[in-house]
């Protein structure tokens, strides 16, 4: 025997379980430590948790609803440089291209100028939402993350302290060439300590980008550009005899296919896969790049034949510090062991990635070093 | 605790502000002749939820703000004013002031009021001074 209730007394109950159900979630929400605050797609504030009231909305978070982000969140980059809304590396730019995450300093919306402290920002698109809502949260620094702060900081104000002392070393090295016929010997001496002191001189510059980009200090300039021309272009830059060694293949990439990156940090890519290319290869192997576009992604295989990468070191070769020195052609200037590493850094904050492929991908009878760069394709 | 005995009877007579009132569900249960004129709101009103006379894009918070109060019985936005659209019956808005105070009955349900002061528009008045 089957017994029913009226179809009101069930409603009423439903309605009181969804109520119960979303008291406690907004209980939830409201205690956790992260400011939470979803903006609809005009990207004016549809929801928010306590401490977003908190701190923004006098305690209240109902106060917050319909505000635009620009009315109550004011942002200056790490270094204290006050950020516009439109200047790439904001989150409000951000956020309309996709999910991201950085490190700001907050300003106090009551204190003209005050900074309230550098907080972790992180936005998401909340694609479930047909309208085209975006979460960000906002939370402290974790420990790890103040310690990678003042470590940076640190790095700074090291770097900052041994320019001056190199650029006084580098004038004085000038002086003596220019003012003195010097020895074979002697004139062998003060080059090797010219080499050495540009050594240097790019060993600090790496290490300074490099921190930039691993505490998310670094300011990319996004440009939507045809890869073709990013290409050619960076191949127009360098000397007639680096062009002769390098051999181009577009042909597996569309002409329309475009990537969104800084122009300036994927010539530094290129450059440093086509320097490291150049210190681990002979004078007559080849060096060659190849591109192939897809719907969703475009793949640059950078590619030599010089003696390859030992199976014991490929897993290191994005490593700080990493050199391969029994493969080093000796005619070539020693690199620091930063260039992988800053390359996948410049690569990953451009939203790509980069892999080292397996020796036999595209030649199986000779050693080979493949590495592999991927873009997100965008169609202009 | 954010209630007081008899705050919807002091509220009911102050000045001459709009005034409504809704049951521990949230349910508009009366309102004052002075709200009727200002919002233009009927009787159709009267049990129909508090949501309707807020904007689309307030009823989120206002909603689990509300549940969360049936489960806490703690809120940031009772005993003092609050501004906010207010919804007319055309579906105009209006910004007004909001003061909204909650009341323990005798059966131990909740009751909430709110005056509610038009800060724009042919009625409006100043906002209550902090």
């Amino acid at each position: 025997m089957t017994s029913s209730r009226p179809a009101t007394n069930n409603s009423g109950e439903l309605l009181q379980q969804l109520r119960q159900s979303l008291g406690l979630l907004q209980v939830a929400f409201d205690a956790t430590s992260e400011a939470m605050v979803i903006f609809d797609n005009e990207l004016r504030v549809r929801w928010a948790n306590q401490v977003a009231a908190d701190l923004w909305g006098g305690g209240m978070a109902i106060a917050l609803v319909g505000k635009s982000y620009s009315q109550f969140i004011k942002l200056q980059t790490i270094e204290g440089t006050p950020m516009s809304p439109d200047e790439p590396g904001h989150p409000l730019r951000g956020m309309r291209d996709g999910d991201g995450e950085g490190r700001y300093r907050m300003c106090s919306p009551e204190v003209p100028g005050g900074v309230v402290s550098t907080k972790h920002f992180n936005w998401k698109q909340i694609k479930q939402v047909a309208e085209g809502y975006v979460l960000i949260t906002v939370r402290d620094l974790d420990p790890a993350e103040k310690a990678l702060q003042e470590q940076q900081a640190f790095m700074n104000q090291l770097a900052h302290e041994l320019r001056t002392p190199l650029a006084i070393v580098t004038g004085s090295l000038k002086r003596i060439d220019k003012g003195a016929s010097l020895n074979g010997r002697t004139a062998e001496h003060l080059d090797v300590a010219r080499q050495e002191v540009k050594r240097i001189g790019r060993l600090l510059n790496n290490l300074t980008l490099l921190s930039d980009l691993e505490t998310g200090r670094h300011r990319f300039e996004f440009k939507t550009q045809h890869l073709h021309e990013l290409i050619k272009g960076w191949m127009n830059k360098l000397g007639q005899s680096s062009q002769k060694r390098l051999s181009l293949n577009l042909m597996g990439c569309s002409k329309e296919a475009a990537i969104k990156v800084d122009p300036e940090a994927f010539d530094r890519i290129l450059d440093n896969l086509f320097d490291n290319s150049l210190r681990y290869c002979k004078n007559n192997t080849p060096i060659s790049i190849m591109a192939t576009s897809q719907a969703e992604s475009l793949n640059i295989f950078f590619m030599d034949w010089g003696l390859g990468i030992p199976e014991a070191q490929r897993s290191k070769i994005f490593d700080r510090f990493m050199r391969l020195e029994e493969n080093r052609d000796p005619n070539q200037s020693d690199g620091a062991g930063l260039g992988l590493a800053l390359t996948r850094s410049l690569v990953e904050g451009m939203d790509g990635l980069i892999e080292l492929m397996p020796n036999e991908t595209f030649d199986p009878s000779q050693p080979t070093t493949v590495l592999r760069l991927q873009f997100p394709c965008i169609q202009i | 605790m954010s209630w007081t005995p008899g705050a919807i009877a002091a509220l009911r007579e102050k000045e001459n502000l709009p005034f409504v009132r809704a049951d521990a569900e949230g349910n508009v249960v009366e309102f004052s002749p002075r709200f009727s004129e200002v919002y233009g709101w009927d009787d159709g009103l009267v049990g129909e939820t508090l949501g309707k006379i807020l904007p689309p894009s307030f009823r989120e918070l206002h909603h689990s703000g509300f549940s969360r109060f049936q489960l806490t019985e703690v809120s940031k936005v009772l005993n003092h004013p609050l501004t906010l659209a207010t919804v007319c019956s055309d579906g105009t808005t209006i910004q007004s002031e909001h003061y909204i105070v909650a009341e323990k009955g005798d059966a131990e349900t909740w009751s909430f009021a709110a005056t509610l002061r038009p800060l724009e528009g042919p009625y409006a008045s100043p906002p209550q001074s902090p």
